[in-house]
This record gives structure tokens, sequence and C-alpha cells, in this order.
């Protein structure tokens, strides 16, 4: 807990790395908020599926954005210094939140199972429909996945930060 | 030779002309086209009775194939319930139809989904349930849409086609109004 404290401390010092995590909230809270409720709304993303938001995909947006977006500042904040961040963790936790709702009722999927179908007969009949179904009926465990990967990717960048401090070596 | 070369930009301006007056011809009855007439299929009522879709004719008719697992589905029958009274006042027949099998994963009939996606769920007169016909979600469902909805007039023809009610509510309450006005 300490080690993380320290590191956000560490990274909000840095003017850059503060700008990033600032305009990384500013720009990812705005996107999860209309990309969540998307199942609502047959994957439409605006406006429309903004008006959807329920509390606890608020709370779930706020989670994501917050953790991506320090995430974000924490891996400018190591490679300005040299060091090597993680990223993998951070884009499959940010690339499972926003598919997730979209793919659920959205025409995509069919649409995508149908095209492949041409070349792989075996796919066609109701194959989406069972992925689709999937998704929908564990929507809220999958988002709650992608959450866990947002912040086992913080943490990870994190002890990065931390460490990446201690282990410095100065030249003077 | 001079007045060779007008005689053939007069000729190429007239037939291009003639090709933007045949192309906008061909892009205005493409428009003007008569829309679908909707397949005649059936299906099979929350009351155990089967109607055919060619039964509908003579009243627009929203018809509404859905999912019960699809959260946008449960999504639409809710706004559609809210609406209810407009659209009953608009006198647009609502037809909410269970996907065959289901869409391709078990769930529950069609009269128990809507009591439990809507509380206290009284059905409105203009309201049909039902359980569509593999025939049906042949002719209608073709693309495997776990949402699908068609806007049918009182001619039985099809008007538009949408999914998520719950989104698309001013095309459904917009399509209601204007049969009102044919």
């Amino acid at each position: 807990m300490r080690s993380i404290l320290e590191a956000l401390k560490r990274v909000w010092e840095d003017a850059v790395s503060r700008r990033t995590a600032i305009l990384g909230l500013l720009i990812l809270w705005p996107l999860y908020a209309a990309t969540l409720p998307a199942a609502f709304t047959g994957g439409r993303i605006g406006w429309v599926s903004l008006k959807m938001l329920t509390p606890s995909l608020a709370v779930l947006a706020t989670g994501l954005s917050v953790f991506l977006a320090l995430t974000l500042s924490m891996m400018v904040w190591l490679i300005r210094q040299g060091y090597k961040s993680s990223k993998g963790t951070a884009a499959g936790g940010a690339t499972i939140a926003l598919l997730t709702p979209i793919l659920c009722c959205s025409p995509l999927l069919p649409l995508a199972i149908g095209g492949l179908a041409v070349a792989f007969p075996a796919l066609a009949g109701a194959a989406a429909g069972r992925v689709q179904a999937f998704i929908a009926i564990h929507e809220i465990e999958i988002l709650s996945v992608a959450l866990v990967l947002t912040a086992v990717a913080f943490l990870q960048n994190a002890r990065r930060v931390a460490a990446g401090t201690h282990c410095r070596v100065s030249n003077t | 030779m001079f007045a060779w070369v007008q005689a053939v930009l007069k000729d190429l301006r007239r037939r291009r002309a003639g090709l933007l007056l045949a192309g906008l011809v061909a892009i205005q009855g493409a428009f003007a086209a008569p829309a679908p007439e909707a397949p005649d299929a059936y299906f099979r009522t929350a009351e155990g009775m089967t109607v055919s879709t060619a039964e509908l004719k003579g009243e627009p008719t929203l018809l509404f194939l859905l999912s019960t697992w699809c959260t946008s589905c449960s999504a639409g029958v809710k706004a559609l319930y809210r609406q209810a009274d407009q659209l009953e006042d608009l006198r647009l027949r609502v037809v909410v139809l269970r996907n065959y099998e289901n869409g391709g994963y078990p769930g529950m009939d069609i009269q128990p989904y809507v009591e439990q996606v809507v509380s206290n769920f009284v059905q409105p007169e203009n309201w049909i349930l039902g359980q569509a016909s593999e025939k049906l979600d042949q002719a209608y469902y073709a693309r495997h849409y776990p949402d699908i909805y068609f806007l049918i007039d009182a001619n039985g023809r099809i008007q538009d086609v949408s999914s998520a009610p719950a989104a698309t509510m001013d095309r459904i309450l917009t399509f209601a109004i204007d049969q009102q006005g044919d």
C-alpha cells in the first residue's frame, strides 16, 4: 500500500504524467460511460446509450477509467525514466470492457460469424446466438474480470514505479 | 475540324446529361419502389393459438422478435410497456415474439419472461405475446439478430426494420403517427 502511494506521489510530481492522468480520465470516463450501457441499445453508442447509464455501470465506468488513466500516467512516467512498463494486462482489460457491451446484443457478431461462415460453413447457424447469449448472461462477470485486469495493470506499474525510484543509480 | 470537335463535345454533354437523368430516375425508382410485403408465416400466441402474420393486416403492427437472454430485448420490452398507453392510442398493434429456439440458447417462455422483465405487467389489449415458428424465424430472422423489429403498415408492407426499441422509440412513434395520417 505504501509503495502504491509512493508511486502515485512520484508520478503526480511529474507534470507530463500528471497531465496524462487528467487527460486520460477526461477521455476514458465518457468513453466507458457511453459504451457500457450499449448492451441496452443494441450496440448504439452516444447520447442514446449515455442516457441509459445505471448507477452500477457508472461505478464500473469510474473504476475502469480511474485505473486506466493512472496506469497510463505511470506508463508515461516509466518510459520517460527509461524503464519498461507493463502494457498487456491494461490493454486486455480495456478491450474486454469496450467489446463486451457491443458484442452482446448488436448485429456485429452475427454479421462477423456470417462472413466467416462463407469460408467455414460449420460456423453457420446459431453459433452467434450461443456466443452472444453467453456474453449477455455473464456480462457482469466479464466486466468484473476487465476491472480486475485494469486493477492488476495499475498495481504492476505502481510496483515498477516504486521499484524504479529505489533502484535508480545516481550519476553524481 | 473545329465544328467537328464542337459537335462531339455537344454529343458528349448530351450523353452525360442523359446518363445523369437515367441515374436520377433509377435512384428515384429505387427509393419510390413499394416497401416489401411482410412474409406470411405463423406463430403461436402465449394462449396457445396459431396465428398467421397475414392476419395482422388491417392495422399497423410492430413485430418484435427477441431472445430472452438479450439485454437490449429486455430494455426494449420495458420501453414499449412504458409507452403502451400512447401506442394503444395511436392504434399500433404490438406483437412480441420469442425467437425460434430462443436465438440458439435456451431460456424461459415469452409470458413469464415479460412478467419478469416488467413488474406488475398487465397485458395491453393491443399486445400479442407469442413464440415464432421455424418458418417465421427463417422468413424474418435470417441474419440471426437476437433483437430485431419490423414496422408493418396496415397493408402488410414492411416500412422499417430496426432493433433495440429502448434506443429507437422515436422511430416507432413516428411510424405510428404517420400511419394515423395514412
